[in-house]
């Protein structure tokens, strides 16, 4: 397994969603329309900014005002980092753009779930 | 003559030579070509003729040169010449008759009709006067030149739809006393100037006579301006000459005690001599057209300076002028160098103009303007009217010619000229076919005027005068460049300019460098015309300037080095992206790593060639930073070109390893070493993870780009890593990429730019996200892909950028606010293409330009709303970091700001050259002669510089052709098309679509015997072997090429693929409806032409600016409508010209009873 999600599968790391320039407008058009949002560890070595997959059935948007931008959102979503297919939640203030995330080994869950 | 002493011969002779030249102390052995041209040369034969009755051919002023030769040669020759009849005198024009306009004034009088408010053709002489000026004598010295010369006194109007002269007697001309002293006292001379050119520039009433304005305008106690501005359909050069000298003896006579006689009447009138010229001339035109058909057959028809501003549809005549004397020491010398060549001092300075004009244009064949005389009859010496007809002047241009043998040449041209210099000017262009085109002055835009016979001096009895110059703010031509040999020696040059085509300092620049061009032939005329060279020492230094580009770069690191920098500091940072499939630097790196120790393991290393065979991919990225570890250069194949191709690469390059997936199992060409990174894995992740180390130097190869070669065989470009370092480098100063900032690589990897798009990211810690294989060519696919990758940066061609802009939409604009820049790279950008840019994208837009050869690209240029208004491709800018650029003759030597020249690339960017192919290498990679012991590359573009130091793209020196920014030799297709069985010769073209399209059209002739192949299957033999966008889209089968009199394919006589259908739908359309009935009945008529069909163009059935106005004055008579005269170059058809029409006659039933409705209905048989 890929040192990197491994680190990330640990425990929680500081998240941040998209960035400054990431409107709320379109940070909301991207995980409702695109179902794709970058999602940056700032913690890592270089710091790691993912594509993530959105899976809306475990998103919550509901707690969140794209429009006054205030709020926190639950993100959860899908994507491949090194290789390994991983799992990545995450718990974002909307003001800040800040929160907390984790990754799993998606294939690890799937078995779990299984 | 007979009863004459040849000491009489000589000396009459020496008295004519004086009086032609205007010389008064000539003496009998003095060169006429010293102060006369080939254009007095022929009005001094003529009146050798009449003095002496003999047939005196014009070649014995040429070779004698001095009156005494001439003489001596007449004496001797006496019983061998045949007599010459004394020209009969111009007969009186029947008054009872109209009396017709002369050619030259027909064509005044339609520029006229075109633009009645068109101050061009008012001439102005202006003086300022001291002393107590008498403006009564002024008054009537300026009555009896009226009275004198009926073409100041002669309106123009219409006879049905022909203009006539029609004379006046009793005009009083006036003169106009104004005291404008206070106004002068606050003003000072630029008010004067500003105040007179207003005044020059009011229009003329050409219905109303006199043709002559006069005025006295007071400026001190005893302060003039005098200004007299006449219509030049009344006067031309040598007539002002006679006008300012009867004012001068009127004056005279007017103000003394009586002193001067009037002169003698004169024998003609300017309508005897316009009828004689139609009798004369348009009698028996034809030898005189034969010759200028025979003399200027082929020679370009369209202009060839390149404007500042595009030339619009209509020409026009706003203008300026600069000044420059040469001073009597420099004007000596050009005459005694004319001497040394045997030329006339006109000769040689035209020479050099022409010269100029070839140097600077580029191009080897062209036609100038030169004014003549035009007064074949010693009865109009005297006469005051527009007899001047223009004469063009061909030059064709062999850099190895010297310049005193070309002055020579030139020297012949105008003397054949002057021997049909009186076939009008209009007649040749109506035979050559240059009639009816807008937007440029047909034939000669560029005029060379030497005026040794204007003599501008105004001696007004007791009072001291002086010419004070006012240009009238026109120009009548593009450039003319006027030199006039004024007393003191010195010549007075004069270059007025078309100032809605030229900015100022162009027109400076074409004047500095005729300047430097005159100098380098009086230093030495003998030397070849390449040879001279056009930039001054000031100008060397201002073109350096533009190369001072050298900024530090790490120039001690390979390009994978400085990517393990990054995977060594940022590991976890995610290097590429593909969907949302990722891998980070690290990850990126061991991979690198292993699969650098696998290959090493097979014998690759520094300096040998790995093929990479394979589409966008995480491995792709993976597989060259591989390759690059590893020590080795990588080589593109793409794995959509056919396998021939492929193997013929990798043989080229004599690359022995080739990475690839199973995926392109079947597209792989045979090489010894073929490693597929999915299969393989097992056996690649055996290897250590740590970097081999390899030892690899800055000026190893980091790649081989095979691009399109002209001979059939593509060759492959050397690069090292220190290029593409550097190149490397200057992106990242100039777009300045963040970690964690993503560039989209959507590129092909055998298009250089894709290194780009992977190499630059990689750098600066950047994202890259790949689009899936086969989907860059699709628009909307690639800005789908850059909204979800969120890319900062776009590297597009300019094709692709416009289908681009047609498909944003406001979801991707808004989703686009990440992107700052795109950067149009391998075609032209235009300026419309830029306007749709800032109206969709966001972001700034670059331009660059560069080749392969010199690692990618070496200038660039940030487009602003400046660019918008370009006509044709905008700027490339400036060369960047460590990069030179040098406009260039064919000898190696800059060429001016403004000038078009060959483009070269110098640098750190150099490649090595061509891979294995010494002799191409040596031909493309040439020593630099601005810096010693390095080379530049010429790179086959053809460009020059804007005063600013950017440059612009003109075009190829070559057939090399892109498409969709790949670099294509046509000649490599049409070695592929021949191999074909059925195939004998071949030859591609592109061709470029109304909407910007461009195309492969391959014509085929069929081998010997056989019917030729069918397109479909040409077609596929050729996708066979060439990548698809070097596949023709059209194959046509001739029986045979068109050749031009050489003996060379005439490409413009191809047929085109639309214009073959075209022709057949284009046969015969009847009109329909009474208005194109009608219309096409007066096309007609007035063409003499049976059958006019309603797309039938105007011009194309000989129309011309004349029967143009007779058709507008017909259609007002049958319609009772007013076309206007530009409608008829507007709308040449029958069709567009009906609808026109029909909205006029709209408008004017409006307003009509229902009686003349009727009445015209009937009438138009509707």
């Amino acid at each position: 397994m890929s040192e990197l999600v491994k680190r990330l599968s640990e425990s929680d790391n500081p998240v941040v969603l998209g960035d400054a320039s990431l409107s709320g407008a379109e940070l909301y058009a991207r995980i409702t329309r695109l179902r794709t949002v970058p999602l940056t560890f700032p913690g890592t070595r270089g710091g790691t900014t993912l594509d993530l997959a959105v899976d809306a059935g475990r998103t919550v948007l509901d707690t969140a005002d794209f429009t006054a931008g205030t709020g926190r959102l639950h993100i959860e979503g899908t994507l491949t980092l090194n290789r390994v297919p991983v799992r990545c939640t995450a718990d974002i203030d909307l003001a800040s753009r800040a929160g907390t995330g984790r990754m799993s080994d998606a294939r690890q869950a799937r078995q779990e779930t299984a | 003559m007979s009863s004459m002493t040849a000491e009489a011969v000589r000396a009459r002779m020496t008295a004519l030579f004086r009086d032609v030249l205007d010389q008064p102390e000539l003496a009998a052995d003095g060169d006429f070509f010293d102060h006369g041209d080939s254009l007095l040369a022929a009005r001094l034969i003529m009146r050798v003729r009449v003095e002496f009755g003999q047939e005196v051919p014009l070649a014995w002023i040429f070779e004698g040169r001095t009156a005494a030769a001439l003489a001596d040669r007449l004496t001797g020759a006496d019983t061998e010449l045949p007599r010459a009849a004394a020209p009969p005198p111009i007969p009186r024009a029947d008054g009872q008759r109209p009396l017709r306009l002369s050619h030259a004034q027909e064509r005044l009088w339609f520029l006229n009709q075109l633009d009645p408010d068109d101050p061009a053709y008012n001439e102005p002489l202006v003086y300022r006067v001291r002393g107590p000026l008498d403006t009564a004598a002024l008054r009537t010295a300026l009555r009896r030149v009226v009275d004198r010369h009926e073409a100041l006194r002669t309106t123009f109007v219409l006879d049905g739809d022909a203009p006539v002269l029609c004379v006046l007697e009793d005009v009083d001309p006036g003169l106009d006393t104004r005291d404008l002293r206070e106004e002068y006292a606050e003003g000072g001379d630029a008010w004067l100037r500003g105040f007179l050119r207003a005044e020059i520039r009011r229009p003329f009433d050409l219905t109303a006579a006199p043709l002559v304005r006069a005025h006295a305008f007071r400026l001190g106690e005893d302060a003039w301006a005098l200004l007299f501005t006449l219509h030049h359909i009344a006067t031309d050069g040598w007539s002002n000459s006679l006008f300012l000298d009867e004012i001068s003896s009127g004056y005279r006579q007017a103000a003394g005690p009586g002193g001067t006689p009037l002169p003698e009447p004169l024998p003609v009138r300017f309508s005897d001599f316009a009828q004689w010229e139609r009798d004369t001339v348009s009698g028996n035109p034809e030898s005189g057209l034969r010759f200028w058909e025979e003399e200027l057959r082929g020679a370009p028809l369209a202009p060839a300076l390149r404007t500042d501003t595009p030339r619009g549809s209509g020409t026009t005549t706003l203008g300026d002028a600069l000044l420059y004397d040469l001073d009597a020491a420099r004007a000596g010398r050009l005459a005694e160098t004319a001497r040394r060549c045997g030329v006339s001092t006109y000769s040689l300075s035209l020479a050099v103009f022409t010269l100029l004009m070839h140097r600077w244009t580029g191009e080897a064949d062209i036609v100038v303007g030169t004014p003549v005389a035009n007064r074949p009859h010693p009865d109009l010496d005297r006469l005051i009217g527009f007899f001047v007809n223009t004469l063009p002047v061909r030059s064709t241009y062999e850099g190895r010619e010297t310049f005193a043998s070309y002055a020579a040449r030139i020297e012949a041209t105008v003397r054949r000229a002057v021997e049909h210099e009186r076939v009008p000017f209009d007649r040749i262009v109506g035979r050559l076919g240059g009639g009816g085109q807008s937007g440029h002055q047909p034939l000669a835009q560029v005029v060379f005027a030497f005026q040794n016979d204007f003599d501008r001096r105004l001696a007004l009895e007791g009072l001291d005068v002086e010419f004070f110059p006012v240009p009238n703010g026109s120009a009548r031509f593009e450039m003319t460049m006027f030199m006039a040999q004024v007393p003191g020696g010195v010549i007075e040059c004069e270059l007025e300019y078309n100032t809605d085509l030229f900015a100022p300092e162009t027109a400076e620049r074409f004047f500095a460098v005729y300047r430097t061009l005159m100098d380098g032939v009086l230093d030495d005329p003998h030397r070849a015309l390449a040879e001279y060279g056009l930039v001054s020492h000031d100008e060397h230094l201002r073109l350096r300037g533009w190369n001072a580009t050298d900024r530090p770069f790490p120039a001690d690191r390979c390009l994978h080095e400085l990517i393990e920098e990054r995977a060594a500091s940022d590991p976890d940072a995610v290097a590429v992206v593909h969907g949302h499939e990722h891998l980070d630097y690290g990850a990126l790196d061991a991979w690198a790593n292993r699969l650098a120790r696998h290959l090493r393991a097979r014998g690759a290393g520094a300096d040998t060639v790995v093929g990479i065979c394979m589409d966008r991919s995480v491995e792709m990225v993976a597989g060259l930073l591989g390759i690059l570890k590893a020590g080795a250069a990588y080589l593109p194949l793409d794995p959509g070109s056919p396998r021939n191709r492929l193997g013929t690469i990798a043989r080229d390059a004599g690359s022995h390893w080739c990475l690839t997936l199973e995926r392109h199992r079947d597209s792989v060409p045979e090489v010894e070493h073929t490693v597929f990174l999915d299969s393989d894995r097992e056996a690649i992740e055996a290897h250590d993870a740590t970097s081999p180390a390899a030892v690899v130097h800055p000026d190893d190869l980091v790649s081989v780009y095979y691009t399109s070669g002209s001979t059939g065989r593509p060759k492959g470009v050397a690069n090292t890593h220190r290029g593409w370092v550097n190149r490397m480098a200057f992106m990242q100063r100039l777009h300045g990429l963040r970690p964690g900032e993503t560039v989209l690589h959507k590129t092909t990897l055998s298009f250089d730019d894709s290194a780009l798009e992977i190499f630059w990211p990689l750098m600066a810690g950047g994202r890259i996200a790949l689009i899936d294989p086969g989907l860059h060519r699709d628009p909307g696919e690639i800005l789908d892909a850059a909204v979800r990758s969120r890319t900062v940066h776009l590297q597009v061609v300019p094709s692709m950028l416009a289908m681009m802009v047609d498909h944003v939409d406001p979801g991707h604009r808004e989703l686009l606010s990440a992107l700052r820049t795109t950067v149009s790279s391998g075609e032209a950008l235009s300026g419309e293409l830029v306007r749709r840019h800032h109206e969709v994208l966001p972001g700034a837009l670059h331009n660059t330009w560069g080749a392969t050869e010199v690692s990618i690209d070496s200038t660039t240029h940030t487009c602003t709303a400046a660019d918008v208004d370009t006509a044709g491709a905008v700027s490339v800018g400036l060369p960047f970091d460590n990069n030179q650029i040098h406009v260039l003759d064919g000898l190696h030597r800059e060429v001016p700001v403004g000038v078009v020249g060959d483009l070269y690339i110098g640098g750190t960017g150099l490649a090595r050259g061509y891979l294995g192919d010494p002799a191409k290498t040596a031909a493309a990679f040439v020593p630099s002669p601005y810096a010693p012991g390095e080379r530049m590359y010429r790179t086959g573009d053809r460009g020059y510089r804007r005063p600013d130091g950017t440059l612009m793209f003109v075009g190829r020196s070559d057939h090399q052709v892109k498409i969709r920014g790949m670099r294509v030799e046509l000649g490599e297709i049409d070695a592929v098309l021949t191999r074909h069985p059925g195939v004998k010769e071949a030859l591609t073209v592109v061709q470029e679509t109304a909407s910007g399209l461009k195309r492969l059209v391959a014509y085929v002739v069929a081998d010997g015997g056989s019917s030729g192949p069918a397109p479909e299957t040409v077609r596929a033999h050729v996708a066979a072997y060439l990548p698809d966008y070097m596949v023709p889209s059209f194959v046509l089968l001739l029986d045979a090429f068109p050749l031009t009199p050489n003996g060379k394919v005439d490409r413009k006589a191809l047929p085109e693929p639309d214009r073959l259908r075209d022709y057949s739908e284009l046969a015969f359309v009847p009109p329909e409806g009474p208005v194109q009935e009608n219309l096409a009945e007066i096309w007609g008529d007035i063409l003499g032409v049976d059958k006019v069909g309603v797309l039938d163009n105007f011009f194309t059935l000989g129309g011309h600016s004349l029967v143009a106005t007779r058709l507008v004055s017909r259609v007002r008579r049958r319609f009772g409508v007013d076309l206007r005269l530009q409608d008829v170059f507007g709308m040449p058809t029958i069709t567009a010209m009906g609808d026109e029409v029909e909205r006029l006659l709209a408008e004017r039933v409006n307003s009509m009873t229902e009686d003349e409705v009727r009445e015209l209905f009937e009438q138009l048989g509707g």
